[in-house]
């Protein structure tokens, strides 16, 4: 079977109804081999959407849901004594699955956030003496309440920089809530299945590496990365890191990948740059102090350099 | 017997006035409240800041405040802002704007100000008074406050005297009056010797020649003609170099600034014929696609340029 990304999205958006930056953003980071942070107010199907692609790709899908007294060892796993047995054996943690959803992941206390991120960069985890690889795809989609602030531990910059893209979730509008009603008000969820492979999926990515990047274009992404360093505004506090630039190619080339091209355009570098900096870029306390939107300063930001 | 006695004194004519005349008082007091949160701007306020257009303002030398206040609402007026007192300041100008904007309106009031003293000078928050859309409830908005050191230079006094006043402005005058004789003196001596070149030069008879006509300046491209250049261009030169050439001319000539991406050119309203799209996105595959691609690539773009052109 060779299925086609857009036949994966077209089965997740069978069961979401709108919430297209989500369904497009997992995709891009499944196709990118990348984890995908999101930041919205809960109801807003996120879970749904994480075990639709599951789903759809016949992958296993994890859930954890991060608090203050989780472990580290309830998210990896951990060994325990098998009384039968009479010797330790392992039990792996829900972090062994191809589709993992860490709810509130700013809940947890930094060693279990440590445990996960480090999980997602190194695609393995060592119990004991053994080391186990995680299932290849392996996606993380990870998400942050903004609401409930109270006793919270925010992610530290260097771990929010693991995540290949952040995606800012709102609230449906009048006409997809109305959808909503209609589709999930009377019947039970209805996952579409085997729309492609896990084996698709690694052919994806590497057909995705195989995307061509012009060297006009590399040059923008760099200038739009040094942008965010070199932006004398008073709102910034500091720029993104080297690993922004590879986020963003690696975006831009799925996304192509995802229309159907072998080569990237201008226009995907720039439709992919704010998911990739949102969370790499530090705003000063004024932003918040005075009440201004950190989307267009980014965004004034990516506008003020010139595409080829 | 007590208790007899208190409920009696309540229910006396006297007792009653005296509660009827207190309500009234407190209708009276409450009344214009009422009116004002009934008069209130419902708006959901995203930025409201007040700042100086520079960071070091000097002594008599114009400077501008700004104060910006950012809505969600299309609104044609703000009422209820109420700035602060610039005390310290002389109030030159002042220029308020509404700017409408997608995302809502964006209302920009510039006052101009001069400061005639050293020092700092602070200056409280402005207020806004509004219905907050966010959670019903009247209330007031306000900005940052502003501290700003007025610099002057270490000659300058800070109050110049009647004396020192009258010195100044005559040093003016003769610096004035030494410009302006220097500038006559030059024209003067610049005339003379035009005359007398142009005397040398009847005695010599020779004629001059006659200025080079100017070139009347293109007229702007309609966009079949910026077609019909693009596809010459990339006739003559059928590769990258050319193809990035012939999407820049008609980029330029559906008026898209050049560091555009094709979405924005697209959404322009000149670009609604289907073909000369598909030719943009032909140019724009030529461009940036690999090597391997890129014959075909320009070769598409030809062909989609000539059924454009057509």
């Amino acid at each position: 079977m060779n299925a086609s990304p857009n036949d994966v999205k077209r089965a997740v958006e069978n069961t979401i109804v709108g919430q297209q930056a989500v369904v497009e953003a997992l995709l891009l980071a499944l196709i990118a081999d990348g984890h995908l942070l999101l930041e919205g107010p809960p109801g807003l199907a996120k879970t749904l959407a994480c075990r639709a692609l599951a789903a759809a790709l016949d992958g296993e899908f994890k859930r954890v849901q991060f608090t203050p007294d989780l472990l580290p060892s309830d998210v990896v796993g951990t060994r325990i004594y098998d009384q039968h047995e009479a010797r330790f054996i392992t039990v792996l943690g829900p972090v062994f699955a191809n589709v993992v959803l860490a709810d509130e992941i700013n809940r947890a206390p930094a060693k279990v956030q440590s445990a996960l991120l480090e999980a997602m960069g190194e695609r393995q985890v060592t119990i004991g003496l053994q080391t186990h690889v995680l299932p290849d795809p392996f996606l993380v989609m990870a998400t942050m309440n903004p609401l409930d602030a109270d006793g919270t531990y925010a992610l530290p910059v260097a771990q929010m920089d693991r995540f290949l893209l952040k995606v800012n979730v709102g609230y449906p509008s009048r006409e997809e809530e109305l959808a909503i009603l209609e589709r999930f008000a009377i019947a039970q969820t209805q996952l579409t299945t085997h729309a492609a492979t896990l084996d698709d999926v690694r052919a994806w990515r590497v057909a995705a590496r195989g995307v061509h990047v012009d060297a006009q274009l590399k040059r923008y992404v760099v200038e739009l990365v040094a942008g965010t360093r070199e932006a004398e505004s008073p709102y910034i506090a500091y720029g993104a890191s080297p690993r922004a630039t590879l986020a963003i190619v690696n975006l831009a080339r799925a996304k192509a990948l995802l229309a159907g091209r072998d080569f990237v355009l201008p226009d995907d570098i720039r439709s992919v740059a704010s998911g990739a900096l949102r969370h790499r870029v530090g705003f000063s306390y004024r932003v918040s102090s005075e009440g201004i939107d950190s989307e267009r300063l980014l965004s004034d930001v990516i506008d003020g350099v010139r595409a080829p | 017997m007590h208790d007899v006695s208190l409920r009696s004194g309540l229910q006396t004519p006297a007792w009653r006035n005296a509660v009827a005349a207190a309500c009234l008082a407190v209708a009276v007091l409450l009344a214009p409240a009422c009116v004002w949160a009934g008069q209130l701007q419902p708006l959901h306020v995203l930025q409201f800041t007040l700042s100086s257009d520079t960071a070091t303002p000097t002594l008599e030398r114009r400077f501008h405040l700004i104060v910006m206040v950012r809505v969600t609402q299309h609104i044609t007026s703000l009422r209820n802002l109420i700035l602060p007192n610039f005390s310290g300041l002389e109030i030159l100008g002042d220029e308020q704007r509404l700017i409408a904007r997608p995302d809502g309106t964006l209302y920009r009031e510039v006052i101009t100000v001069v400061s005639h003293q050293t020092g700092s000078i602070h200056i409280d928050p402005a207020y806004l008074d509004a219905f907050d859309t966010q959670n019903g409830k009247p209330m007031r908005f306000l900005s940052n406050a502003l501290t700003l050191q007025i610099g002057g230079g270490a000659l300058m006094p800070v109050r110049l005297g009647g004396m020192a006043r009258t010195l100044r402005r005559a040093a003016l005058l003769l610096l004035t009056l030494t410009f302006w004789g220097v500038v006559a003196l030059v024209c003067i001596v610049v005339a003379l010797r035009l005359a007398v070149e142009r005397s040398r030069s009847r005695g010599n008879q020779v004629v001059a020649a006659a200025p080079a006509p100017v070139a009347p300046s293109p007229a702007p491209l309609t966009p079949a003609q910026s077609v019909g250049q693009a596809l010459s261009i990339l006739r003559a030169q059928p590769d990258r170099l050319g193809a990035l050439r012939a999407r820049a001319l008609l980029w330029e000539a559906l008026g898209v600034d050049a560091g555009a991406t094709l979405s924005d050119v697209l959404r322009s309203s000149r670009v609604v014929d289907s073909r000369l799209r598909r030719a943009l996105f032909s140019l724009e595959r030529a461009s940036f696609t690999h090597d391997g691609d890129l014959t075909v690539a320009v070769s598409a773009a030809l062909a989609d340029l000539e059924c454009a052109y057509v």
